[in-house]
């Protein structure tokens, strides 16, 4: 029993532990956005056109510069935050045909969600409609 | 019916059942970020139904699909809660209290995000998988607390009502 006890108990003190390594990773690698004004690029890639925004915002994240260019409707969901579905009217639906709105970085695939990823002065971000050939 | 074999039908209606419970709940608890029922409900059906427990899993995982959209978020429904299973299905083989219990539950709940991020390894390579789990550490550490909590305080309740309803001849 006492043995049980024991083991309990060393159980709930590593999970505390963990649970303490894995927020100090989260402060640690998780980008952090930056206050004030920043100068940045959005381009917006359509099936058909292309529209480029420049732009002085105070947006932290790349959802707010983004509204403050077109407008765009998603959904919210526990798993992945926002997923963005409509941009200016125009919907990428994965469900009917493989299409989804990609978010580019500078140049490089984005790894972060609209709503995650932190805006940078002179940064460069792009919106762009892709269909995935599976 | 006790010490037999269930009928077909019984069966049947039994994991359907199951299945609507883990469902429904999932949908009414929607909107508390990683708070669900999903965890505690699985250990016991599968302390009580044993390997038919993966036909609610991959049934629920259907009805998940039809609901919400079978996006990448889909994939992990095929295997985030077998793995649940698999564990409960090898530390269950004795009796074991609530506490032993929540404590699994907290431990699945916190790394809920990193089992979850392996369809992004196939996608975007480990740069993308990993910063999709970094950035969800703290709905993990929610998740974690939640699932602590909601098993410590459900599982007995749970554990006693599936006694009775075994002893009654009622379940599997």
């Amino acid at each position: 029993m006492k043995n049980k006890k024991a083991i309990a108990a060393a159980a709930i003190i590593g999970l505390v532990a963990l649970i303490g390594i894995l927020y100090a990773a989260y402060i640690h690698f998780a980008p952090s956005a930056v206050a004030g004004e920043k100068h940045i690029t959005i381009t917006i890639q359509f099936p058909e056109e292309e529209k480029q925004y420049e732009l002085d915002t105070d947006a932290e994240y790349l959802r707010e510069a983004l509204e403050s260019v077109a407008e765009i409707s998603g959904e919210e969901s526990e798993e992945f935050g926002f997923t963005l579905y409509s941009v200016d009217g125009v919907t990428a639906d994965f469900n009917t045909n493989n299409a989804y709105w990609a978010i580019y970085v500078d140049g490089e695939y984005g790894m972060l969600s609209l709503a995650n990823q932190p805006v940078t002065d002179g940064g460069s971000y792009a919106i762009v409609y892709e269909t995935y050939e599976g | 019916m006790r010490g037999k074999s269930a009928h077909p039908a019984h069966t049947v209606t039994v994991l359907a059942l199951c299945t609507a419970l883990l469902y429904s709940q999932q949908i009414a608890l929607a909107s508390i970020p990683n708070g669900e029922c999903v965890t505690i409900l699985l250990i016991v059906f599968t302390l009580y139904f044993r390997r038919r427990t993966l036909y609610i899993i991959y049934l629920f995982a259907l009805l998940e699909g039809i609901t919400y959209g079978f996006g990448i978020w889909w994939f992990m429904y095929l295997y985030v809660w077998t793995i649940l299973w698999a564990i409960v299905m090898l530390l269950g083989r004795q009796p074991r209290s609530s506490l032993f219990w929540a404590i699994i539950a907290a431990f699945f709940g916190l790394f809920f995000g990193l089992l979850c991020s392996f369809p992004y390894l196939v996608t975007g390579g480990i740069a993308m998988a990993f910063s999709w789990w970094i950035t969800g550490i703290p709905f993990d550490i929610s998740h974690c607390v939640f699932n602590f909590l909601i098993v410590l305080v459900l599982f007995r309740p749970l554990d006693r009502l599936f006694s009775y309803l075994k002893s009654k001849g009622a379940l599997l």
